[in-house]
């Protein structure tokens, strides 16, 4: 089985500061990683391969410090990595991005599937993968929670839904993207970290993968951004003591806060 | 068990370690025959810096050897020393010493985060081709048939608190190595091991201990002078405890500011932290801080006992260098300089071994030579009778400086003796009563525990082993309560060990091992020797920004 694994490197969350004028992140001294989402991804892409052989590639689309992201998944044991970066890529949007990853994988040429995470956690728009499908043509699951069955021509998978799930069987190749309850990553051992050190990552360009310029950074990017905001702080809802004796008293309260009446 | 061989290999980040692989990187680089040789550094921490703290001012003699343009280097890493000054503190005021004593003196040295510097030099050992692999504690060392060191074990992964393997377990890793050297900094798990087992500190005066408690502070424009140092003495610790403060204006208005207690102290009542927030309330502290904000907060021992407490440096396979080694300078309050330098007399010890391809200890035994021709031991002489002579208070501890400052560090006994820091602490009865009136942090200079501990940036997995390995817990649960009042709770700047009542009331110990922020403090100063600190799961600790 031949599984593709796109990833993204996202600052560290848990080391997230907001600049209060701006609303932006500080990314200055923010380390960065791999997006926590395309890290059950990189872990279903190698369970995928111990159970039914083939190879795993993983590829990312950044700027040069991206290697670190692709270095990493490597130590995690996927086979081969490759880096897609040129200044031609900067300020690209989701349909950008997915453009340009589709005509990567175009050049990788040969998959059964290409698996993502649901969304990155800088961005949260989850539509680079499932535009990477559109643009290869294929059938696409998102939000797969678990791999059901691999079978010659088709893959059945659990796809989670508010309620519960859907089975979905879908015709390979396919795009998945995998939630976090799909499995729990593997550790990067030592040893696959020095492998990883000593590895040559290709790193491809826009002539390398055949791309349209058009339609690739900031030209090919149709979103704007107008306003970044930070949601107004939320004050804590007020607390009701309740008693044996003032039990029809507070549920009254909340009927009130309820209809809004309660200022 | 995973496999995976190197030809040198480092345990440790910090200054010495990272010091020695880019000198010996470009050793090696002048012979061809050699230029294949692979130097890998393995470091706990998720990042090189991320758990190095130190004071910290920096004498640039070997960063100047070691780097060709170290000019440029210590123009980024911060600003030199414009102003100093040493006082003793009252519990009200500051009376400064008329002069600051020749070997204090920082005139042409630098305020620098290690932080920064072991993140700098991190760059240059990766450039160099260095192999630098972090969250990767070594956990125990490997041994030839005959004795020799051949490597280490790489701890393994995905254990419960139960010891039970998890979905994600992954085993340990055995790395292999022609020589293996020791950069572990203060109280090192494996250092201390290797020692005990080798015996190599016979005939050495048992290593002394201090432990630092160091926060950051972002200050008011106006409180603020880039370059000046304030050194203390006193307050809080009175004449009994030997110990100081440090207080140093770096850059962007940024005071790093810190408390250094000596373990030999007696008292099981003594509280480092809570002293050190004492110390930041005293009028002439507080001033300072007064509108500015705390950034972040740390702790780490110290080896203070300076050159009758470094132990044989060598052996079959193996080097121990810096801190580890003992190699610090607890009068100039420096260590980094030598650190450094002891990795670069490591670096060229190996480099002539390996074009020998012979790592045995009459081999390896010439690192000690280097280290006694070099300025270390020139450096390190002159105040080798400094920390013992404090050990009888403050006053006596400056009768015998100012003996030795006249008679080139002989003083007045050569060779003060010395007992391990654990033994010095005297059981409650002995003790006296507590002097201190109860501490109460405002919140806003002075603060609790678990505020710090959080400034730290301190995080484990919370599901995995105690790291903190007690020989026997039912000492903790009783005779220690009895006879020394369970002292870890106090000296412990991180609230990983508290008293707790359990459902009968009876009071017991909990452990917290997730706040502890790797400053060993409890495997040296437990007064019955029963706590034995060991590497957790990789990648956590401390999370030093700029420390």
């Amino acid at each position: 089985m031949e599984i593709i694994v796109c990833i993204k490197q996202v600052p560290d969350t848990t080391d997230v500061k907001i600049n209060p004028q701006t609303n932006t992140l500080i990314r200055e001294g923010v380390r960065s990683v791999i997006n926590p989402f395309d890290m059950y991804a990189l872990e279903e892409a190698l369970r995928l391969r111990e159970k039914h052989g083939g190879k795993t590639t993983v590829i990312t689309m950044g700027p040069p410090q991206a290697i670190d992201a692709l270095r990493e998944a490597l130590a995690m044991g996927i086979d081969n990595a490759v880096l897609v970066s040129d200044r031609a890529f900067a300020g690209s949007d989701t349909l950008a991005t997915s453009y340009t990853l589709s005509q990567a994988i175009k050049k990788i040429g040969m998959f059964d599937l290409v698996i993502c995470g649901k969304q990155a956690t800088d961005g949260d728009t989850a539509q680079v993968g499932p535009g990477i499908a559109v643009h290869l043509h294929l059938s696409q699951v998102a939000f797969v929670k678990k791999i059901e069955q691999v079978e010659k021509r088709s893959i059945t998978v659990e796809r989670m839904t508010e309620e519960g799930y859907d089975v979905v069987r879908a015709p390979l190749p396919c795009m998945l993207t995998v939630v976090k309850e799909i499995n729990t990553p593997r550790y990067a051992s030592l040893v696959g970290k020095v492998r990883a050190k000593r590895t040559e990552i290709p790193v491809w360009g826009p002539k390398d993968i055949a791309a349209d310029e058009k339609r690739l950074g900031l030209v090919g990017s149709p979103t704007w951004v107008e306003k970044i905001f930070a949601p107004p702080v939320r004050k804590g809802g007020p607390v009701l003591e309740a008693t044996d004796e003032n039990l029809a008293k507070v549920a009254a309260k909340i009927g009130e806060f309820i209809k809004g009446e309660w200022v | 068990m995973m496999k995976q061989e190197f030809d040198v290999l480092f345990i440790g980040a910090g200054p010495a370690a990272l010091s020695g692989a880019l000198h010996l990187k470009r050793l090696l680089k002048s012979r061809s025959d050699l230029a294949h040789i692979s130097v890998a550094i393995l470091e706990k921490a998720p990042n090189v810096g991320d758990q190095s703290i130190s004071g910290a001012v920096l004498d640039p003699k070997a960063l100047v050897e070691l780097i060709p343009d170290s000019e440029n280097a210590l123009s980024l890493l911060g600003p030199k020393v414009k102003r100093e000054s040493l006082s003793y503190l009252t519990s009200r005021h500051r009376i400064p010493f008329p002069i600051v004593p020749p070997p204090m003196s920082n005139h042409g040295c630098y305020l620098i985060s290690i932080s920064e510097l072991t993140k700098y030099l991190g760059n240059l050992c990766a450039k160099e081709g260095v192999e630098i692999y972090t969250g990767e504690p070594a956990d125990d060392l490997l041994y030839s048939d005959s004795g020799a060191v051949v490597g280490v074990r790489v701890k393994e992964k995905g254990l419960s608190k139960e010891g039970e393997r998890k979905e994600n377990y992954l085993e340990p890793t055995e790395v292999t190595a022609k020589v293996v050297v020791l950069a572990e900094g203060s109280r090192g798990h494996l250092t201390k091991r290797l020692v005990k087992k080798l015996l190599l500190d016979e005939g050495r005066t048992p290593q002394g201990h201090a432990v630092g408690i160091k926060e950051i502070w972002e200050v008011s424009e106006d409180c603020f002078q880039a370059g000046r140092v304030f050194h203390t003495m006193g307050y809080p610790l009175g004449l009994d405890n030997f110990g100081g403060s440090f207080i140093y204006h770096l850059k962007d208005r940024l005071v790093h500011l810190g408390l250094v207690v000596s373990l030999d102290y007696k008292n099981p009542r003594l509280h480092p932290f809570e002293l050190f927030q004492r110390f930041k309330a005293h009028p002439f502290v507080a001033r300072l801080l007064r509108g500015g904000k705390l950034v972040a907060y740390g702790a780490r021992t110290i080896s203070e006992g300076g050159w009758y407490s470094v132990p044989r440096t060598f052996g079959d396979g193996f080097l121990i260098i810096g801190e580890s080694a003992g190699l610090l300078n607890s009068f100039r309050l420096k260590g980094i300089h030598i650190a450094m330098k002891s990795g670069m007399l490591s670096a060229e010890t190996i480099f002539e071994a390996l074009g020998k391809n012979d790592f045995s200890a009459a081999q390896l035994g010439s690192y000690e030579e280097k280290l006694n021709a070099s300025w270390i031991k020139n450096e390190l002489w002159g105040v080798r009778n400094f920390h013992q002579g404090y050990h009888h208070g403050l006053i006596l501890g400056m009768i015998h400086t100012g003996f030795q400052l006249i008679t080139k560090g002989r003083g007045i006994i050569e060779r003060i003796k010395a007992k391990e820091d654990w033994k010095c602490m005297r059981m409650l009865k002995k003790s006296g009563p507590q002097r201190l009136p109860a501490y109460a942090p405002d919140g806003v200079t002075t603060f609790d525990k678990l505020t710090c501990v959080f400034a730290s940036g301190t995080k484990h997995e919370e599901d995995q082993p105690c790291h903190l390995k007690i020989d026997d817990l039912s000492i903790c649960n009783g005779r220690c309560g009895e006879e020394y009042g369970n002292p870890c709770q106090f000296f412990c700047p991180a609230n990983v060990y508290e008293m707790v009542e359990d459902e009968s009331g009876k009071r017991v110990l909990q452990l917290n091992p997730t706040n502890c922020v790797h400053c060993k403090t409890c495997d040296i100063k437990d007064p019955y020797d029963i706590i034995t600190w060991v590497p957790p799961e990789g990648g956590g600790g401390p999370n030093y920004k700029g420390m």
